[in-house]
């Protein structure tokens, strides 16, 4: 399938990178460190997996990158905007208009058609006046429908679909604005192994064909084997790479992270 | 279990809060009814104790009054330490500044009764000898005369001649010796109070009791009596009314008053201890409160039934939303029954703790009215503190955990339902879709159909609509109205019934209308809160349909009381063609002339715009040329010059026939006297009598047979029931003709009720106290409909005020509502912030569900509540309405009132969701997309 949608004119650099980035939550010893100074970018047109084990951090640092939580210190950048200095309307308008989200859960609304939850992010602006950004793209829609194979469901509520159908409608509601990043919290989590690999392949498929930039959080070795590279973190910090990643190199990464780490007990 | 009940309660105790208040606000109306009702019982209980305070027994006339031997006798029976006759009568007191009527007693010799007076004694002393008096200083305040000064006690002397002829009234000087002070409200059932001696007491109150030849009697009303230490008021009594009956009086110990049927010459004498007095004077002037808080308690009743759906519904959410849990102790060996009652006893202590607070509410409102009494009635005896009886108190404590508990048990069997394997599978989504059972819409269907024929039936029957065709056929035309209303009323609450159970159905149609309606220019933000305002239809339903029944109710009452007013105006119209007449009544002597002053004072209120003196006179009159004793009919006349009348009648046409010789008859007037245009009738003074034979049969003339003066009839569209002639005609016919009226017209751009009470005031204020002014009345049409929108809008004021405790809980409901879906919707909306739905836009969102929500329920209530307040009137005033002729089809909509009432809805429905949304708002999207 080849690309109907141009790339705009991007200035060279990373689609999105984290400086310095620190997350504590509660103070003094019962402190909970999720991230200790994170330096990662993430370039454009990749598909990029992190990986680590629960605890690691990996979801508090999608959540960053989404600006969906706030730093205690160091930057989150997307594109040359600064998250770290917004404020939660901004936010908000940055990720209507910018970032797209692939959640485990699929999180459509329930008393939404498909159609209509796949375009929401663009019906959230209203008309005029702040926030209303480009209006949708009746051609791109199509596109996202056909690839994603959801033609024939359109008019059906989030009940009368299966979980993969579910997560292919999150997947086209994430990409419908051509956003500059999509972020997905372990996609395939709820699914079975066939629709796992669907939604897989749709992700690949967008980076690929589409030109889209995915960063996307996993604990499994052969989700994150779509990656074009995959980044360990553990215990709060970046702890290795992979590039261009096959299952067993992921495993074998992985099995490293753990014998590397203290025994249970390490202060977190 | 139990443990585990009260931990679950305590945690989501939150959610519970606004289910709380609205039983609270359900018992704390139930309480303050209840323990206002105690108040007011106490009151009259200590104020009708006063007034025999010191004695153990009373004896009472209630024939002949109690002479000194019989008091004498009372005295002297075993048991009795002392007894004392009581004159308890009225005289009217003229002081310096005006004449008042005061309740007149006598004072005593026997000390243990002395005391009471003693203790009211405020100021000088109590009178000893003849000519001195005691008065509650209020009323000495008002006649003029302070301590030692002097007043005048005006008698009637009654004399035993029948003629008719007026008694000259004596007054008789006495001196103010002493003030009473009235606390415990002894003498409030009287203006005002004052005390003589018993000499000067009887002599005053000669003439209450008249024997049976009319020859005046003088004596006591009552005898109380003291009972020797030792004995009880009972021996006491039963040996008074021993020695009564063996001197030949009939006694009865039972009851107060004569029973039906008594024999002899004399109805039996009352002998009856204070207690039993006072217990059944309490009783018979309890008996119209008991009515009136039995009203008052239905509106708590419904309520409490508006909070009913408010309890259901916070289960219901709370079950859902514990599944988890509940299947965990289901999993781990939790019976059915134990899981059932562990909601049941979350409900019972929901229910006891909400309960208590509402009785508290309730006594604070109650020492609130108690307050706001004692500031009206400055002379009536409040209790300070709240007056708590048992069942003041524990009545609503028992309805309100009772009522809480039986809205717990549909979601209590819910939870019941739950299966244990759900523990072990991931949370589902909520099913959307809600079971309609066919039995329900077909019930409501046919509740609401057959309601609304028997609603519309009834109605036309009442209005007389089927009078025609059904008029001799069965029963006459009242008969026919009362079934009407009969019909109406069954047929009102018949499809009032249906539309409720049928809300499950109506309902979410209708919010879902309203709803896309609205949310066209709002973009998704809008249609979201449009959908999930119905997503859930059962609790939609449960909670529009609460709020439905207080704005029925308000909008049925403020239409039926704007209908009824509009009809009642239109009625007085008729009836009394002058907007503002004023009077004077005149005195023994006939008819007087209306004091210069008072025409002065009554012409200058602004708002008149003409005005004309009328002559009036009351006259006979019988058709024909010659006066004819026997058949006389009864006119009542009114002359002024033909310009004059003109100006003061709507319709000046109606006087356009006025000329001499001619008397202009209303319609109705001349359909009762049985004449018609032309006819030519007879008048002379109404004072002429006519001699009767034994039959009673007229025969001719006591006197000199009058003259009469000949009128010839034209009838007109006039209303009311006075005849209108020339002034020459008037004094020909009768020359006592005086000037005793005034006509007032209204201008028009005026309100009408607002003048008649501004001319009623300058009337009374000009009118003086001089005893040789006669009163004065003023009516009218537009002074009768001064009083009557008077007291509509005093009790609209208060059925809306009552109803408001309902609507207020609805209202709460939607508040509990809109939470409840917050907490179930956590994850979405998370979801929407994520999408890039700002604050901004949630907390609208979630406004604009809650205005749905209560703009439907007051939408749809007003329009009910217009179409069963105007039925309602129709079908009450159907006969007012077809003589007034009025068209009664029009609804009078006041739609001012209407759209508060919906305003006051919207408006509740946003406040509502300002928590809710706050909630929402705070809880940042990652919290609530992070796995559990």
């Amino acid at each position: 399938m080849t690309s109907t949608a141009p790339l705009p004119e991007s200035p060279a650099g990373p689609a999105a990178s984290a400086v310095g980035l620190t997350k504590t939550y509660g103070r003094g010893p019962a402190a909970v460190h999720a991230l200790r100074g994170v330096d990662v970018t993430f370039g454009r047109g990749a598909f990029t997996a992190i990986m680590g084990p629960s605890g690691s951090g990996k979801s508090t640092l999608l959540h960053l990158l989404a600006g969906l939580d706030t730093a205690t210190s160091g930057q989150v950048l997307l594109g040359e905007t600064d998250l770290t200095r917004l404020d939660d309307t901004a936010l908000t308008l940055l990720r209507r208009e910018r970032l797209g989200f692939v959640f485990q859960q699929f999180n459509l609304l329930p008393v939404l058609t498909a159609e209509q939850n796949i375009v929401l992010p663009t019906e959230l602006g209203g008309r005029r006046g702040r926030g209303a950004g480009a209006p949708l793209d009746r051609e791109w829609l199509g596109v996202l429908v056909d690839v994603l194979g959801l033609r024939e469901r359109l008019a059906h509520r989030p009940s009368e679909l299966s979980g993969g159908q579910q997560q292919r409608v999150a997947i086209a509601r994430a990409l419908v604005t051509k956003p500059e990043l999509v972020l997905a919290d372990e996609p395939t989590g709820n699914l079975d192994s066939r629709s796992g690999a669907e939604v897989l392949d749709f992700l690949r498929r967008s980076v690929r064909e589409l030109g889209r930039t995915v960063v996307m959080v996993t604990h499994d070795a052969v989700a994150a084997s779509y990656a074009d590279r995959v980044v360990l973190l553990a215990d709060g910090a970046l702890a290795g790479e992979v590039t261009d990643p096959t299952p067993e190199a992921v495993t074998a990464a992985l099995d490293a992270l753990r014998t590397s780490l203290p025994m249970a007990g390490s202060a977190r | 279990m139990l443990r585990l009940t009260l931990r679950q309660a305590r945690s989501t105790a939150g959610r519970l809060l606004l289910a709380g208040v609205a039983v609270a606000m359900g018992t704390g109306f139930v309480a303050a009814v209840l323990l206002t009702s105690a108040l007011f019982t106490r009151t009259t209980t200590d104020s009708v104790a006063a007034q025999y305070r010191g004695a153990d027994v009373v004896v009472r006339t209630n024939g002949t009054p109690l002479t000194d031997a019989e008091v004498a006798d009372v005295a002297d029976a075993p048991s009795v330490a002392a007894a004392d006759g009581r004159v308890d009568s009225g005289v009217q007191l003229v002081g310096a500044s005006g004449t008042e009527y005061a309740g007149l007693r006598n004072t005593t010799t026997a000390p243990a009764l002395a005391a009471a007076d003693h203790d009211r004694l405020a100021a000088g002393e109590l009178p000893s000898s003849s000519g001195q008096v005691a008065l509650s200083a209020a009323t000495a305040q008002r006649l003029g005369a302070g301590l030692g000064g002097s007043l005048s006690v005006r008698t009637y002397p009654v004399t035993t001649d029948l003629s008719g002829a007026a008694t000259e009234p004596v007054d008789v000087p006495v001196t103010v010796v002493g003030l009473l002070s009235d606390d415990t409200g002894a003498l409030f059932d009287s203006s005002g109070a004052v005390l003589a001696t018993t000499a000067d007491a009887l002599a005053w109150s000669s003439g209450s009791y008249t024997d049976v030849s009319g020859a005046p009697l003088t004596g006591y009303s009552a005898v109380l009596v003291v009972t020797a230490p030792g004995a009880s008021p009972q021996e006491a009594r039963d040996a008074v009314a021993d020695r009564l009956r063996t001197a030949g009086l009939q006694t009865q110990t039972g009851e107060w008053g004569p029973s039906q049927g008594w024999t002899g010459d004399a109805p039996p004498v009352d002998v009856l201890t204070t207690q039993q007095v006072v217990d059944s004077a309490v009783d018979s002037a309890l008996g119209g409160t008991r009515v009136l808080t039995s009203v008052v308690l239905a509106f708590a009743a419904v309520a409490l039934f508006v909070a009913t759906t408010v309890i259901t519904n916070t289960f219901s959410v709370l079950v859902a939303q514990r599944t988890h849990q509940l299947a965990l102790l289901r999993c781990v060996g939790a019976t059915k029954r134990q899981v059932q009652r562990s909601v049941l006893a979350e409900a019972a202590a929901l229910g006891v703790v909400a309960s208590s607070v509402g009785v508290l509410v309730g006594a604070g409102l109650s020492t609130v009215a108690a307050a706001v009494l004692a500031h009206l009635a400055p002379g009536v005896p409040v209790p300070t503190g709240v007056v708590l009886t048992p069942a003041a108190v524990v009545a609503p404590l028992v309805v309100g955990t009772g009522v809480t508990v039986v809205a717990a048990l549909a979601p209590a069997r819910a939870a019941t339902r739950v299966s244990p394997l759900a523990a072990l599978r991931p949370a589902a989504a909520p099913d959307l879709r809600t079971r309609t059972s066919r039995l329900r819409l077909a019930s409501s269907l046919v509740l609401l159909l057959g309601g609304g024929v028997l609603l519309v039936g009834g109605v036309l029957l009442a209005t007389g609509v089927f009078a025609d065709a059904v008029n001799g056929a069965t029963g006459t035309s009242d008969e026919l109205a009362v079934w009407g209303v009969a019909a109406a009323v069954v047929g009102g609450m018949a499809s009032f019934s249906g539309v409720l159970l049928g809300a499950v159905f109506l309902v979410p149609r209708a919010v879902g209308l309203v709803g896309r309606l609205v949310a066209r220019g709002g973009g998704a933000p809008a249609r979201l809160a449009a959908l999930n305002a119905v997503r859930n239809p059962r609790r939609t339903a449960s909670t529009t349909g609460a709020l439905l029944i207080g704005t029925t109710l308000v909008a049925l009452m403020v239409v039926g009381a704007a209908t009824t007013s509009r009809t009642l105006a239109a009625a007085l119209d008729r009836q009394y063609p002058v907007d503002v007449q004023v009077t004077s009544l005149g005195g023994p002597d006939g008819p007087e002339p209306l004091a210069p002053e008072v025409v002065r004072a009554a012409t200058a209120v602004p708002g008149v715009r003409a005005w004309t003196p009328v002559l009036t006179a009351s006259l006979t009159a019988n058709r024909g040329t010659t006066p004819d004793p026997r058949s006389q009919t009864w006119l009542e006349a009114a002359a002024a010059s033909r310009g004059q009348l003109a100006s003061v009648l709507p319709d000046p046409a109606w006087v356009a026939a006025l000329a001499p010789g001619t008397v202009v008859v209303p319609r109705d007037l001349a359909t009762s006297l049985g004449v018609s245009d032309g006819d030519e009738v007879v008048a002379y003074p109404s004072t002429t009598q006519a001699q009767y034979d034994d039959q009673g049969t007229p025969t001719g003339w006591a006197g000199a047979a009058p003259q009469g003066h000949v009128l010839r009839v034209a009838v007109t569209d006039l209303g009311g029931y006075q005849a209108l002639v020339l002034p020459g005609d008037l004094t020909a016919a009768d020359p006592a003709a005086t000037t005793s009226g005034l006509w007032v017209h209204l201008s028009a751009d005026s309100d009408p009720v607002a003048v008649a009470d501004d001319v009623q005031t300058a009337v009374t204020d000009a009118g003086g106290t001089d005893a040789s002014t006669s009163p004065v009345a003023v009516s009218g049409a537009a002074a009768e409909r001064a009083g009557y929108e008077r007291v509509i809008d005093t009790m609209l004021l208060v059925v809306v005020g009552l109803l408001a405790v309902a609507v207020l809980i609805a209202l709460v409901g939607v508040a509990n509502t809109l939470s409840l879906s917050v907490i179930e919707r956590t994850r979405e909306n998370a979801v929407l912030r994520a999408l890039g739905l700002t604050r901004g836009q949630l907390r609208r969102m979630l406004a604009l569900e809650g205005a749905l929500v209560a703009g439907v329920g007051g939408l749809l209530g007003v329009v009910l509540g217009s179409l069963y307040g105007w039925a309602g009137a129709a079908s009450l005033l159907g006969g007012v309405a077809a003589a007034g002729g009025s068209a009664i089809w029009t609804p009078e909509l006041p739609w001012g009132r209407l759209a508060l009432l919906l305003g006051v809805a919207v408006a509740a429905g946003l406040l509502a969701s300002v928590l809710p949304a706050r909630r929402a708002v705070r809880t940042p999207p990652v919290a609530a997309l992070a796995e559990q």
